[in-house]
């Protein structure tokens, strides 16, 4: 049988700027989520989030140098490419290789009065900035471009399996990013939904979400599924679903997340699923509708994990950089403890991950919701 | 058993056509968001909520009436297993634009929440499935121009992949001064045009 299958990987987030970086400061409860200067962002109150260091993606190797003509957020995904390429002897200017992107708010900072000079004003649409990464890479396909705002990531996954599916690329580089703006903040404090500390899902004291910034690259091939070697991560299924209840607040019956749930299982046994990588903003709403969603589902048996806790909400690439984190977590048969938690604190039975231990299961699901009503889920499976 | 284009719709400065056909002239001189709420009166939609929306959502919701009204699906129990795969140029850029402006002054800052949720594009296809009762697959695209194959591959996969059984799909832009929506309904079956990426470069082209 054929299946999609990951090739390789990269995390830029706070916690480091290659995924054995992030893995690392993962398994060591590191947490990213640093209280941030407001006035920096000429924004009046204050506000916590994960940042990036371009220092330290300027140290990555094929990096040193500097690009200039890319904005930051641009500079971070062509970075967070190259690192995901490099050893893998993929041509990313290839006519078999497609781009396809996840961002939610890409250059929107390029709004602000006193943004970035240099730039065109084009330069803010989605597709601009594609097609100048794309450039850089010498890839002359046009991009598939996502934004489907929180659940960008997942959606791109599922996007990418689509596409080779369909024959027309031996490879796709699923990539994405978000930058933390006063756009953002300010949009989301207007929201109240940010909280005044590193955000605690599923807690009972939780109040609120933390943002973070980040960039991920996935790269992803098709081949037969006995070819491939012992471990690799196979993206086995996938769904999208809408609420159909209300554009900015979760469903009370978690109706979408339940939805793209069932049609991703299809009712194929779940017994070999090691844990549920929750969306876990840690707003009040998102985190119970997501607890009634996985009851719904009669999924309250298997562990939840979220790693909003380390590295905060990173918007167009929380879906990207949290599948990766959960396919090694997967391939390490180690759990990611749900950094931030202590007491439970939705409806349901949920048994939330605590700690570091190790476990027997091949498979997990990544679960992804967002404003608009949408919610996305992906499996993953490891190969034995 | 092929996948067909079952009804196409087109609304833009120059009118509303339906299967090619126009059933309505709009106003050329009003800004987009005077002409979009002509619009919703001259279709009777009787939508309340329509007049919260950006101009975005408004264009969405106002195309999809137009493909679904006089069948089943405009007032169903639920809309299960429809797909929605929209697509567009400058995501919520307006919004966007507008929503900064509230921002900028630091001694006038009033960042509202019911502005700010709108600076999403995926905003317009919740809107749509409130509306409608959908619940199947559903992707927002960026595309520079009107890019038939993108919308075409996703669709196709959809109906392979998954139990999808009808899609409305197509394209959703609004900027300051224009708008253009061009969306059509997707379905199994022997009626209406061929789904291919030909047919929806010329019906996109032509009214």
């Amino acid at each position: 049988m054929r299946v999609v299958y990951k090739i390789s990987d990269n995390i830029i987030t706070s916690l480091g700027c290659t995924t054995a970086e992030n893995m690392r400061s993962v398994y060591q409860a590191q947490c990213g989520i640093l209280p941030q200067n407001h006035t920096d962002f000429d924004i009046p109150e204050p506000f916590y989030a994960s940042r990036v260091s371009f220092e330290n993606i300027n140290k990555l190797p094929g990096n040193s140098s500097g690009y200039s003509g890319y904005t930051k957020f641009e500079l971070m995904v062509i970075a967070s490419v190259i690192e995901a390429a490099s050893e893998t002897g993929i041509s990313l200017s290839s006519g078999d290789t497609l781009f396809i992107f996840s961002t939610t708010k890409g250059n929107v900072f390029l709004l602000e009065p006193d943004s970035p000079v240099g730039f065109n004003k084009e330069r803010v649409n989605l597709w601009s900035s594609a097609n100048e990464i794309c450039r850089f890479f010498n890839n002359t396909n046009t991009p598939v471009i996502i934004s489907q705002a929180c659940i960008s990531g997942v959606t791109a996954i599922l996007t990418g399996k689509m596409y080779l599916e369909s024959g027309r690329y031996r490879n796709v580089v699923v990539t994405g990013g978000d930058m933390v703006s006063k756009f953002i903040v300010s949009g989301f404090q207007s929201f109240k939904a940010l909280s005044p500390q590193p955000c605690k899902p599923f807690d009972s004291a939780r109040d609120g979400l933390s943002l973070g910034e980040g960039a991920a690259t996935l790269i992803l091939g098709i081949a037969e599924e006995n070819e491939l070697e012992k471990n690799s991560i196979i993206i086995k299924a996938g769904a999208t679903s809408n609420d159909a209840n209300h554009i900015s607040g979760p469903s009370r019956t978690g109706e979408g997340l339940y939805r793209a749930l069932i049609r991703t299982l299809n009712g194929s046994p779940t017994d070999d699923i090691a844990f549920i990588n929750a969306h876990g903003t840690a707003t009040p709403f998102n985190d119970e509708m997501e607890a009634i969603a996985i009851s719904r589902a009669g999924l309250l048996n298997i562990p939840v994990n979220s790693f909003k806790g380390y590295i905060g909400h990173t918007l167009g690439a929380a879906g990207l950089i949290e599948t990766i984190i959960s396919s090694h977590s997967l391939v390490d048969s180690r759990f990611v403890k749900c950094l931030g938690f202590s007491t439970i604190g939705v409806s349901e039975k949920l048994e939330i991950i605590t700690g570091y231990d190790s476990f027997s299961g091949t498979e997990c699901l990544k679960m992804a919701s967002g404003f608009g009503g949408c919610n996305a889920v992906v499996h993953l499976k490891k190969l034995a | 058993m092929y996948l067909r284009v079952d009804k196409y719709c087109k609304i833009s400065p120059t009118g509303i056509f339906i299967d090619g056909k126009k059933i309505l002239d709009t106003n050329i001189s009003d800004s987009p968001e005077a002409s979009l709420n002509h619009i919703y009166r001259q279709l009777n939609v009787n939508y309340l909520k329509f007049f919260k929306m950006d101009n975005l959502s408004k264009l969405s919701i106002l195309a999809t009436e137009c493909l679904l009204k006089g069948s089943e699906l405009i007032e169903p129990e639920e809309n299960g297993n429809m797909a929605v795969v929209l697509s567009n140029s400058s995501s919520s850029n307006v919004t966007d634009s507008n929503y900064q402006q509230t921002i900028n002054d630091p001694a006038n800052y009033f960042p509202s929440p019911s502005l700010f949720v709108y600076t999403l594009p995926n905003i317009s296809i919740g809107e749509i499935c409130i509306k409608y009762r959908i619940y199947g697959e559903n992707v927002f695209l960026i595309n520079q121009k009107f890019n038939a194959e993108n919308i075409y591959v996703y669709v196709n996969e959809l109906f392979n992949k998954t139990d999808t059984i009808n899609c409305i799909a197509g394209w959703t832009e609004c900027s300051r001064n224009n708008y253009e929506a061009f969306l059509f309904l997707v379905k199994k079956g022997e009626q209406g045009r061929p789904f291919d990426v030909d047919e929806l470069n010329k019906l996109y082209k032509i009214n």
